[in-house]
């Protein structure tokens, strides 16, 4: 069921337009990312649900209520900001019931639930701290439950995690999410971070200037992506340039195969790098290209390869379990190849 | 502190020491001396000046006086320059640096100056007064009187309270009120229950500054009081230049410096106990 509906918001700032006619529905319970570059209108977009902004154009429907005239005061939006702006003269237990405080629930009722979303993220034994006694994880969590505490409409999330070292924020986004279905919060979630909008969302909004470029499940926006930018945004790839001929779409060097192609015109290629194989002397492949290796980075699980062909430069993804990257040193020869169903193409 | 940092310290420490301990330490020693009933001094060492200054009810009432003026113009002006600072601190404006300036301007005008424009407005026959006898009030008194340097002197610490609050507001943050917002805190309850506890070390900074600056005031209380206004600056400058008694005019400042440094030290315990 739908809980929260975006409709045709705009706002720009000094002539410039920063969300275009933003239109989004987000079911109950779900959780819905805003991925896209900096200066994209992700994080205006979440400011004008949460009252901070006022769109130019556009309405904003929680639960059937049009709520676009409210200030933020009178709108129950959990926000969670990226430098979690926590009141820093509060203790942690001050901080989660500032909100119950300001809405009116009893003193007894605010210890009881203050204590509660303090355990559910795991900061019991820290209600006292202020906090800047706190790490940056435990500040986090501190600012979830302080949104959580007065039993959100929607729960707005600005780049939560990004202020984290990096296996903080994946233990962290495990964490969330799972809160978050705990509590069924309906969820709009802003990030620049393609693998957290990926682990996370039940659907992925790519945004691009202003405006949504793809809306859809994760796996859809990373194997279906619906335009050469969300291509090119979720996920590395390996891009070339090309013309259908034939059958195939011939590029510098070599003629691809794909599926669904049409008659005749010029064409983007992009392949993700860990779908292409490593092929042995006399395998062979739907596409194959012949290339000198570049460069090898070994980053543990995959070895990155960097291939130089014909067709351009682009990257292999390999799997390093098999071990069959060891052998490898750059500048000698190589030959990948990958199947026609993993060719994406876009009409250029 | 290492060398390095003596040697930095050093041009400063020599100014201070050649321009106000050594002076200090003579106003020091000179009040120690004795007047005779003659007016002359006579060199001594001795607790006779404060022993006299201590007897005298006067220098109660001028201690209570300079304290309770001093504390009404801190407070005033802080009041009045609070919203200004939280105004200038906030603004995006292009004209936030010009406001600024403005807001300090009367710093460039000579306190003399700035008295005969309030003499001007607050006289007798002054602005103030003219308005309320058109709309058929009598005249109030507004120089000359304890009305006159309260008016005078909150506007001359007033540009100082403006720059200490504004250097004090560093941990206020815009998110913070955000937040509170988003939590359900009206513009009121915001501005109490977080920007305001927030903003707390920076009025106490601007109020003691303008406390230490009223205490010591003396032309403003000297013209703008007309001779009627006694406050410890200026009995310390009869007695220095109408009565020619040094020691007590000496005995008359250490008393006002030693009285400062305990305020000093007060509010300093105070503000180390709020951060434990």
């Amino acid at each position: 069921m739908t809980h929260l509906v975006l409709e045709g918001l705009s706002r720009a700032y000094a002539g410039r337009p920063a969300v275009v006619d933003l239109s989004l529905s987000v079911a109950r319970g779900s959780l819905v990312a805003l991925l896209g570059a900096s200066g994209c209108g992700k994080t205006t977009t979440l400011r004008m649900v949460a009252g901070l902004e006022t769109p130019d154009a556009g309405r904003i429907v929680v639960d059937g209520r049009d709520v676009t005239a409210l200030v933020p005061h009178r709108r129950k939006m959990g926000v969670v900001f990226q430098s979690y702006a926590l009141f820093p003269h509060m203790t942690a237990a001050s901080n989660v019931s500032f909100g119950m405080e300001m809405h009116g629930v009893d003193r007894t009722r605010r210890a009881a639930r203050g204590a509660e979303m303090l355990a559910l993220v795991g900061l019991a034994e820290h209600a006292g701290k202020m906090p800047r006694q706190l790490s940056g994880g435990q500040q986090q969590r501190v600012a979830l439950a302080r949104a959580l505490a007065i039993e959100p409409d929607v729960l707005l999330l600005d780049e939560p995690l990004s202020a984290l070292d990096a296996k903080l924020r994946e233990e962290l986004r495990i964490e969330m999410r799972a809160i978050q279905r705990r509590v069924g919060a309906t969820t709009l979630f802003v990030t620049h971070d393609q693998a957290e909008a990926l682990a996370m969302a039940d659907l992925v909004a790519v945004m691009d200037r202003g405006r949504i470029a793809q809306l859809g499940s994760p796996v859809e926006v990373f194997e279906r992506p619906a335009s050469p930018f969300v291509a090119a945004f979720v996920g590395r790839s390996a891009q070339f340039a090309g013309t259908i001929e034939g059958q195939g779409i011939r590029i510098a060097g070599s003629l691809l195969r794909a599926e669904r192609l049409p008659n005749a015109g010029a064409v983007q290629v992009f392949v993700r790098p860990h779908r292409i194989r490593l092929l042995r002397p006399g395998e062979t492949e739907d596409n194959v290209i012949e290339g000198t290796l570049a460069a090898i980075d070994y980053t543990g699980e995959v070895a990155q390869l960097v291939i130089d062909a014909q067709a351009g430069r682009f990257p292999v993804d390999l799997a390093t379990a098999d071990g069959a990257w060891s052998g490898m040193a750059p500048g000698s020869p190589i030959r990948v190849g990958w199947r026609a169903a993993d060719t994406l193409w876009f009409a250029a | 502190m290492k060398r390095s940092g003596w040697l930095l310290c050093a041009p400063a420490l020599a100014v201070l020491a050649l321009a106000f301990l050594w002076p200090m330490a003579i106003l020091a020693r000179m009040s120690l001396n004795e007047t005779a009933d003659s007016g002359a001094m006579i060199p001594k060492l001795s607790l006779t000046t404060y022993a006299k200054l201590a007897e005298d009810d006067f220098t109660w009432q001028l201690t209570r006086d300079s304290l309770t003026l001093s504390a009404f113009c801190a407070t005033a002006a802080c009041l009045l320059a609070y919203p200004m600072a939280l105004f200038l601190f906030r603004s995006t404006s292009r004209y936030r640096n010009l406001l600024a300036i403005v807001a300090i301007a009367p710093l460039l005008v000579s306190g003399t100056a700035r008295v005969i424009g309030w003499l001007a407005i607050l006289g007798d026959h002054g602005m103030v007064n003219a308005a309320i006898q058109a709309i058929g009030l009598k005249p109030v008194l507004l120089i000359n009187n304890w009305n006159g340097v309260r008016i005078g002197l909150t506007e001359s610490v007033m540009p100082y309270t403006v720059l200490a609050l504004l250097a004090g507001f560093g941990r206020l943050d815009r998110m913070l009120e955000e937040a509170a917002a988003t939590l359900g805190a009206g513009p009121l309850k915001r501005f109490w229950r977080v920007t305001f506890p927030l903003t707390l070390p920076a009025v106490t900074a601007a109020w003691m500054l303008a406390f230490v600056l009223s205490i010591s005031a003396f032309i403003t209380p000297h013209l703008m009081g007309g001779g009627r206004v006694f406050v410890l600056a200026t009995e310390i400058y009869d007695a220095a230049t109408t009565t020619l008694d040094w020691p007590a005019a000496a005995a008359l400042s250490v008393y006002a410096l030693i009285l400062l440094v305990m305020l000093l030290l007060a509010q300093n315990l105070l503000s180390r106990g709020r951060q434990a």
